[in-house]
């Protein structure tokens, strides 16, 4: 297990590791600062969004918080299109990646899905916002695609998890 | 208060809306400054196509089901200061997703016939399911 550090990054900015927001879910994801747990949020609206799609409701459900507290990698910094676009909700905006063991098509459980990675991203207010399934680099196996060209910094990783 | 993973996976799977029959949707998400469009219900890995769009494949097909805008606030802002008419899109605060691909698609400006293509499939899927989304815009 590695934490990474650099000058340019200031792990403090996250605040405290309790989270909580009216409308909003709390729940536990791997804390790279210490190796403990911290909070993370997720929009109510996001179930919603699940509608007549069992196995998005799963993946929230069961796959989500499993990266969340069983990263591989997590990256930081969304690197921006647009320079008026270079804000700390990018610099301090953070990607988990996983590889679950686990998948879901339609209402049916299956094996992990071969070549991919789970990523879920996360703004600086500690909001997971979207997630999903990604091919991963295929020179760098372990890594998702454009990993140097999406991030800034790898700040943790995790080599014991395969 | 903080969730166990019990209790969020019970909480989200107790809700009855998997059995209620899917539609396209879009939804403007303030906190990823994203919109997230959904075309049809199948499971999907993601693609990166540049830095402002993500598209989504079936895991049956491989064919194209929905897509995610990003930094959709910056990009409007740029539109709307090149082209102030762009502002008459926005009715009752909200707008035709296919405007918002096509929007996007000029503000990027790409140079590759791929990127081109895949903003143009999205763009005439939002068209043909008719989805509209709020416009994070101040008109």
């Amino acid at each position: 297990m590695e934490i990474y550090k650099s000058d340019e990054f200031d792990p403090g900015f996250y605040g405290p590791k309790k989270k909580t927001r009216r409308g909003y879910f709390s729940i536990h994801a791997f804390d790279f600062r210490d190796g403990g747990m911290w909070d993370i949020l997720i929009n109510e609206l996001c179930v919603t969004d699940c509608r007549g799609r069992p196995d998005a409701l799963n993946t929230l459900a069961k796959i989500v918080p499993l990266v969340l507290q069983n990263p591989k990698a997590i990256y930081a910094g969304i690197r921006p299109e647009y320079e008026q676009d270079s804000s700390k909700d990018l610099s301090y905006g953070l990607c988990y990646q996983g590889f679950p063991k686990r998948s879901f098509r339609g209402p049916d459980e299956l094996p992990a899905l071969p070549g991919k990675c789970f990523l879920v991203f996360i703004n600086a207010e500690r909001v997971a916002y979207t997630w999903r399934w990604e091919s991963v680099d295929p020179l760098r196996p372990l890594m998702p695609e454009y990993c140097q060209q999406r991030f800034e910094r790898k700040v943790f990783s995790n080599d014991t998890i395969e | 208060m903080t969730l166990s993973n019990e209790q969020f996976e019970q909480l989200v799977l107790s809700q009855s809306i998997v059995n209620q029959p899917f539609t396209p949707f879009a939804r403007y998400d303030s906190d990823g400054d994203s919109i997230e469009f959904i075309a049809k219900p199948d499971a999907y890995y993601g693609r990166r196509v540049d830095g402002l769009l993500t598209v989504y494949y079936s895991l049956n097909d491989d064919e194209i089901v929905g897509g995610l805008i990003k930094g959709v606030s910056i990009v409007l802002k740029k539109i709307s200061q090149n082209f102030p008419g762009f502002k008459v899109s926005v009715v009752d605060g909200k707008i035709k997703l296919e405007y918002l691909f096509l929007s996007n698609l000029w503000a990027s400006n790409p140079d590759q016939p791929i990127i081109i293509r895949e903003y143009k499939r999205l763009a005439d899927m939002a068209e043909e399911t008719q989805v509209e989304t709020e416009c994070p815009l101040a008109v």
